[in-house]
């Protein structure tokens, strides 16, 4: 009985950490106690639904959101789906019945997420997708994107490696987690790119890292040792910094990674990386809320399909970033 | 008898003989494997699973487990990067690191020793609850910006042999001597090996299980540490997973997951294996997606002649 | 000082129930002094608070030595002098012999432990002890009786004057408890004291010198074993004849319900058995621990692979792959581990009765609970479960009860053949009394019943026919009219040469 009751107060515990920690910040009223009634008349409820928020650019994404929605006047609610498609879909049903006005989101599965988007849709939820989008999204009751193009964003790294190696040599690419949709994007921009330059190769079968800053490094320094490389093409930049620490300091080797992170940054500052793409998550973040609130004061949009430029950033304009 | 007895040698050191084959097999496919500068690599790239193996063998010894060791490392890890920022000496995040980590594995044998918990509902509940604390402090990214000598602590080597292996080196001296030469070692064993049969024989069964959780969790605060400087920012999401590394290593090595067995050399054998798989087949440019394959493959034979080895007593 | 250990006036009460009511024990130097009584009478209860794993009630003291005895751990005791060999043995099978025998009392040297000393002292001992094993030796490798001389050894090296010794022979062959009863000789002639427990007459006789006599946590009485003789003793156990221990019901002897026929196992554990049982009638299966008795029943059921056999149920020959298709034949089985392999402990009674015969709890398909209450109601009444409701939890539940929910759950699927492994283990003697009367009167419907036990007693007062195995191998068959003690001591141990 006892013992019951300990690991019942043990899982509590953690489970309000854990919720603590990736529940976010929450400006306005917060989910599950509201009924949207007694909001002022003139102000919407919106909810944001992001991937999960556990790393720099996610970070700026809610913090981009939040300023939008302070400056709009909008009752903002922010969510993590830790990844989990499974939790974002029960996250949407809910929101839909707290009443809510909007809901954004960054869908964890293209394909998975339509289904509960159409049916929001369909109850008069205004949805919109940033960062990515949906499968077939205009058919599946998602208003607008605001997103970058992750194969414009892959397109531009690899252009900027193919000139600083001025159209030849050996690389090799660090991936994201097989099969992530973000990641597979980025793939297809490096292939759209590469078929330009017959002479630059891929001489290793591109790496999974998972994302992850150590296992690139560790991948890197056992690349190393065994090829010569050129170029590192990396897709994000926790990867890229693993790429770079391996190579170490001005190596002469082209490291690039996407993203734009702090991280990212402080690598490119010292040497250790050549550059990143940034993309810019809070802008898409701010123009998917914006677009809401037009959408729900009955104004139609110029375009559903709201894409927010990538840029490469080096050693030349990271200060303006930072 | 004699016969027997080779088999038996044969059985108790097999994953050496599988550890030997693959380095030969890896050093035909590609002759850059055995050079100098890969070798330095595979010593780096051992030393953290390495030293995060050695606490968790503790605990698995006891008749325990832990799988919060790897969030453990993220906390940390985050916790040295915050103190790395500044002037403060370098002992400063070291010490406080690896007292975080002693709290954390206090907390988990309290659970398991005292809450009487299963290992396993206790250690996964913390490690849900130590990685939202590394979010939490962290604020969900990156630390950058820690010092040049901080940096330095993973990046230099002393006479060839890079400085995070030296750690590694000095885990290994002291926990094999604490498990073979001490009082306290011997009864981690009688633990493990029966609980019941050690608390009758007058040992304090709680205050042993307890202290192989903390040591892993010291060990993971040391991990975190190194970690922080090896890739040079604190990461909340660092070290995913890692207590599966450690794991695996230690039952690769001949360590039971039942307890009361394993033996020190078996962990080394068992963490340099995994890390020569991966090593091996990066620098052959085989897929990660085959490099998981062969790494589960391995895990269940290695599980199989664990199993099989022992005969089971009537 | 004529008694090396004295206990006066102990108690023990656990939530909601007195353990021990004012008992005593007096053992002198250099005896044997035999602790009997049934299983709960508080044997182990008072050796428990001796070793200092349970604390006594306030009141009554213990003295050893001539001195007050005060302990709260099993260590402090051996640091007195007291030992125990547990029933359960507690070997650290992965350890070597002499890291075993040090367990605990490790001998150091500038604080580390001296491996060297310890081998060479445990090498003296074992030699002692005339026992041929290395001390690297692990535990693993040797045999039951070997670990228990270990065992023993390790309580002969702390200079214990009072060794407890709990159930010694239960996992031993004939030759070993020889060797056992020759090193208990030796330790005697040393001054040590020996509190032996057993329930087996025969030992008690030829090796104890004084009994104590407990029943149901009250002390009975003492004497020399030499002024008593095994009716006498049997009556201080359990406080009746023995004709009413055993209450045996007529019942019609019919036509053979179930036949199995040469059974051997994958595994070799059962080596070629045949039995057969009429409808009507109690089939006993004797013999000692590990003689193939429950790995024969659970090879006839399906549990495990068998090598060659064949099982008719009603004279229909079934082909047995997994325990549900013998279940369908009207077959069932109770295990011997009620809590691992019968019960669901934080189920309700309701729920575990219900538990296999839950397609006629059915209706429209779905599980009623009405249904399966009004049920497990019928069979809390017929087998007298002692419970507040059918909603109480089972684990909170005496073992006799918990033993009962396991045979009404399979009752309720109304077979026609009950297999039941050790049904009376560790419950009271009137939940064991119900048992033997419910079994009654299931031959009674016609029904066949094949009980495994190892209390020679209970199958000779409940049996029809008692078979007996040993080592696989079925060493031959009793008929009531020629039940003895002796003859199935023998047949259990037939085979050894």
């Amino acid at each position: 009985m006892t013992k019951k009751r300990f690991l019942a107060m043990l899982l509590t515990g953690a489970m309000t950490l854990s919720l603590a920690a990736c529940g976010g910040t929450s400006t306005g009223s917060d989910a599950g106690t509201d009924s949207g009634a007694d909001s002022g008349s003139d102000s919407y409820k919106i909810a944001l639904i992001q991937q999960h928020q556990t790393n720099a650019f996610q970070i700026a994404v809610s913090e981009a959101a939040e300023a939008k929605a302070d400056e709009l006047g909008v009752d903002l609610t922010i969510l993590s789906a830790d990844q989990d498609a499974a939790t974002q879909i029960s996250q949407i049903e809910q929101c839909v019945s707290e009443g809510y006005d909007a809901i954004l989101f960054e869908p964890v599965d293209p394909d998975g997420l339509a289904d509960a988007a159409k049916s929001a849709a369909d109850s008069g939820v205004v949805m919109i997708n940033i960062i990515s989008a949906c499968t077939d999204w205009q058919n599946n009751g998602i208003s607008a994107v605001s997103y970058g193009n992750n194969v414009k964003a892959g397109e531009t790294e690899m252009e900027q490696v193919a000139k600083l190696l001025n159209g030849k040599g050996n690389i090799a690419i660090l991936t994201g987690p097989s099969g992530d949709a973000g990641g597979l994007q980025r793939m297809e921009g490096y292939e759209n790119i590469l078929k330009n330059y017959p002479e630059i190769k891929q001489v290793v079968a591109p790496a999974d890292c998972q994302w992850d800053t150590a296992s690139a490094q560790s991948t890197v320094e056992s690349w190393l040792s065994a090829y010569d490389l050129d170029a590192i093409v990396c897709e994000n930049d926790g990867m890229a910094v693993g790429a770079g620490n391996a190579a170490g300091a001005n190596s002469g080797i082209v490291i690039a990674g996407v993203d734009g992170t702090p991280d990212g940054f402080e690598a490119i500052q010292d040497g250790r990386i050549s550059g990143t793409v940034s993309q810019n998550g809070g802008a898409m973040a701010a123009n998917g809320i914006e677009a809401a609130v037009k959408l729900l004061k009955g104004e139609t949009l110029d375009t559903t399909e709201i894409v927010t430029d990538n840029t490469w950033i080096d050693s030349s304009n990271v200060k303006d970033y930072e | 008898m004699k016969q027997k007895n080779i088999k038996g040698l044969i059985s108790e050191y097999f994953i050496f003989l599988i550890f030997i084959a693959l380095v030969v097999v890896l050093t035909c496919l590609k002759p850059s494997f055995i050079a100098p500068t890969n070798l330095v690599n595979i010593l780096k790239q051992a030393s953290i699973n390495g030293i995060l193996a050695f606490g968790m063998m503790f605990v698995i010894i006891a008749g325990g487990f832990d799988m919060s060791v790897g969030s453990t490392v993220a906390f940390t890890g985050i916790l040295a990067a915050l103190l790395g920022k500044g002037d403060l000496p370098l002992i400063v995040p070291l010490v406080v690191a690896m007292l975080a980590g002693l709290a954390v594995g206090m907390v988990n044998g309290i659970g398991v020793a005292i809450g009487d918990l299963p290992p396993f509902i206790m250690t996964l509940g913390s490690m849900t609850a130590v990685r939202g604390l590394a979010l939490l402090t962290s604020n969900g990214k990156p630390i950058t910006g820690i010092s040049k000598e901080y940096k330095a602590v993973a990046a230099s080597s002393i006479a060839g042999i890079p400085m995070l292996s030296v750690f590694l080196v000095i885990v290994i001296i002291i926990c094999a001597f604490v498990l073979s030469k001490t009082v306290y070692g011997r009864r981690v064993y009688a633990c493990g090996g029966n609980l019941q049969a050690a608390r009758v024989s007058g040992i304090n069964t709680t205050a042993i299980r307890i202290s192989t959780f903390a040591i892993a969790g010291l060990l993971a605060g040391l991990c975190g540490f190194l970690m922080t400087s090896r890739v040079t920012i604190g990461q909340p999401t660092a070290a995913e997973s890692y207590e599966m590394d450690a794991i695996t290593a230690c039952v690769v090595g001949g360590v039971s997951m039942t307890g009361g067995v394993g033996k020190p050399w078996g962990v080394v054998i068992g963490c340099l294996l995994i890390t020569v798989i991966a090593n091996g087949l990066d620098i052959m440019g085989v897929s990660s997606h085959w490099q998981k394959i062969v790494k589960g493959v391995i895990i269940v034979v290695a599980v199989l002649i664990d199993v099989k080895g022992k005969t089971k007593k009537n | 000082m004529e008694y090396v250990l004295e206990m006066k006036d102990i108690s023990k009460t656990f939530p909601g129930v007195k353990a021990l009511d004012h008992v005593q024990l007096q053992v002198k130097p250099g005896e044997v002094h035999a602790l009997m009584g049934e299983n709960g009478a508080g044997k182990s209860t008072l050796m428990k608070i001796l070793m200092g794993i349970y604390t006594k009630d306030n009141g009554g003291e213990i003295i050893f030595n001539g001195q007050p005895y005060h302990v709260s751990n099993p260590k402090e005791a051996m640091d007195h002098g007291v030992a125990m060999i547990h029933q359960e043995l507690n070997p650290i099978l992965d350890m070597s012999v002499y890291e075993n025998i040090f367990v605990g009392r490790e001998i150091r040297k500038n604080g580390l432990v001296d491996a060297k000393a310890e081998i060479a002292e445990a090498e003296k001992l074992i030699k002692e002890c005339g026992l041929h094993v290395s001390p690297k030796e692990k535990l693993r490798n040797l045999t039951v009786a070997q670990c228990q001389l270990i065992e023993i050894i390790k309580a002969i090296s702390i200079n214990a004057k009072v060794i407890v010794m709990d159930e010694p022979t239960a996992a031993i062959t004939d030759r070993e408890v020889e060797l056992l009863f020759e090193h208990i000789r030796s330790l005697t002639a040393k001054g040590v004291a020996i509190i032996y427990i057993s329930h087996r007459m025969d030992e008690i006789f030829s090796i104890c010198d004084r009994v104590s006599v407990y029943r149901d946590g009250q002390y009975i009485g003492s004497g020399d074993t030499k002024d008593l003789d095994e009716a006498q003793l049997i009556k201080m156990m359990v406080g009746r004849e023995i004709t009413d221990v055993f209450p045996k019901l007529e019942a019609k002897i019919g036509d053979v319900i179930f036949e199995a026929k040469n059974i051997v196992r994958a595994d070799n554990k059962v080596k070629g058995v045949s039995l057969s049982v009429r409808r009507g009638e109690i089939l006993g299966i004797g013999g000692l621990v590990g003689a193939g008795r429950s790995e024969l029943v659970e090879g006839i059921f399906g549990m495990h692979e068998l090598a060659s056999g064949e099982i008719f149920v009603k004279g229909k020959q079934v082909k047995v792959h997994s325990p549900k298709d013998i279940i369908k034949e009207g077959v069932a089985l109770i295990t011997e581990d009620r809590k691992v392999t019968g019960l669901n402990l934080s189920g309700s009674v309701n729920d575990n009765i219900a538990m296999v015969a839950i397609k006629k709890l059915l209706s429209h398909g779905l599980y009623n609970k009405n249904k399966a209450r009004a049920a497990s109601m019928e069979y809390i009444k017929k087998l007298n479960i002692k419970t507040p409701s059918g909603d109480q939890i089972t684990g909170n539940l005496s073992g006799g009860n918990q033993q009962k929910i396991v045979i009404a759950k399979w009752l309720l699927n109304d077979p026609d053949v009950i297999i039941l492994d050790e049904p009376t283990r560790g419950i009271d003697v009137g939940a064991k009394r119900d048992i033997y009367l419910l079994l009654g009167k299931l031959v009674q419907q016609g029904k066949a019943v094949i009980m495994i036990s190892s209390e020679i007693p209970e199958l000779m007062g409940v049996c029809d026919r008692i078979m007996v195995m040993c080592e696989g191998n079925l060493s031959g068959e009793v008929q009531r009219d020629a039940f003895s003690q002796e003859r199935i001591m023998t047949l259990a141990s037939a085979i050894e040469v």
